[in-house]
């Protein structure tokens, strides 16, 4: 969590040939509201709200604060471009792909 | 003691499980659950039946096992798990996750406690996971019945019946326990998200139930508030993932 940007629900999963984020994102109406950015292993997922949302953080008497923004940040564990990351947005859910075909496999000699 | 208890009011005790009534419950209700499961179908269905229909709180189930939370409404300290009612139908509804430790006592407290409250059937709502969900605009619903003569009714009332597979949690154990005792019970399961509060689908279980027990509903209201219920029931649906995955391990791959 950055200032007063939410980090939304989200999910990750891994199979051979790609890894499937999803991003749950109440109030945001359009893919025109979501920005992406890819930084060599790192995903950045920015997304406006239609409306202000009032948010507590934690379970327990937090602070609570308005915003009108989500941010999400996934970490690879290998470097990616733009070419190997597609994005959806439908019912509410952000679906985004990465392609895993481009990664290098390197052999590694057994002693 | 919370806001919903108070002193000298009839406790039953079923093991490690206590149900207290805070109002005296007529026979032959239809019993609603909706506790804490894929998706949080059950919880957002019967808080939406709650509302629809101004049902008052009628009993309290509580556990020295359970974790040492309090709900706060208002500034109040309220009960997590009650039961809520009118002249025609409980729903059963909790606001924390019920831990696996629990799920067999609890099962067994609600089965013992409906049948003595002598309930004509119990319609349980859950989700299960399905990676298609994202592409359902309308998600798919399916039914389960605790005795073969249900079967007919269901079909009767055009919802699919799950012919095999199999069902985990609170609800399962609590279905086979009213079956050893007699007692009607159905199981209407909608594809839900896995990880995140779907209003969808609850919406779909409603009009399964709607259609089963022709019970009159307009689930505008709930669709229309489906972004708020999905931000508020965030902090709820991750502790009940994280519960689910101490049942399960790995989700089932006979459902997707």
């Amino acid at each position: 969590m950055w200032d007063n940007r939410i980090e939304p629900l989200s999910d990750i999963r891994e199979t051979n040939d790609r890894i499937m984020i999803s991003v749950d994102l109440p109030f945001v109406n359009s893919k025109d509201q979501i920005e992406i950015y890819v930084y060599e292993n790192l995903i950045e997922i920015v997304a406006n709200t239609s409306k202000s949302i009032r948010w507590r953080r934690g379970i327990s008497a937090g602070e609570a604060f308005e915003t009108s923004q989500y941010e999400k940040r996934v970490k690879l564990p290998f470097t990616v471009t733009e070419d190997d990351v597609k994005a959806t947005f439908k019912n509410g859910i952000l679906l985004i792909i990465v392609d895993k075909k481009n990664i290098k496999k390197r052999k590694v000699n057994v002693y | 003691m919370s806001s919903d208890v108070k002193p000298n009011m009839p406790e039953k005790k079923y093991g490690n499980i206590t149900v207290t009534e805070l109002e005296p419950i007529p026979k032959g209700l239809i019993a609603i659950e909706g506790l804490p499961d894929i998706g949080l179908v059950g919880v957002i269905a019967s808080s939406f039946l709650i509302d629809t229909f101004n049902l008052k709180p009628v009993a309290v189930i509580k556990s020295p096992l359970m974790p040492p939370v309090q709900v706060v409404h208002m500034g109040v300290i309220v009960e997590p798990i009650k039961v809520f009612g009118n002249d025609s139908i409980l729903v059963i509804s909790s606001e924390v996750p019920i831990p696996a430790t629990l799920i067999t006592s609890l099962a067994t407290a609600i089965a013992e406690w409906l049948t003595e409250k002598r309930i004509s059937m119990l319609i349980s709502l859950n989700g299960y996971p399905s990676q298609k969900r994202i592409d359902q605009i309308e998600p798919h619903v399916v039914a389960v019945a605790n005795n073969l003569s249900l079967i007919e009714m269901i079909k009767q009332k055009n919802i699919e019946v799950l012919d095999d597979g199999f069902i985990s949690g609170v609800f399962a154990l609590l279905m086979s326990e009213l079956a050893a005792k007699g007692t009607n019970a159905i199981a209407l399961i909608a594809q839900a998200f896995e990880n995140y509060p779907d209003p969808g689908a609850a919406a779909a279980s409603l009009k399964a139930v709607s259609g089963l027990i022709n019970l009159k509903l307009d689930l505008k209201p709930l669709l229309d508030k489906a972004d708020e219920m999905r931000l508020n029931m965030s902090n709820l649906v991750q502790q009940t993932a994280a519960q689910k995955q101490g049942i399960e391990g790995p989700l089932t791959t006979m459902y997707r």
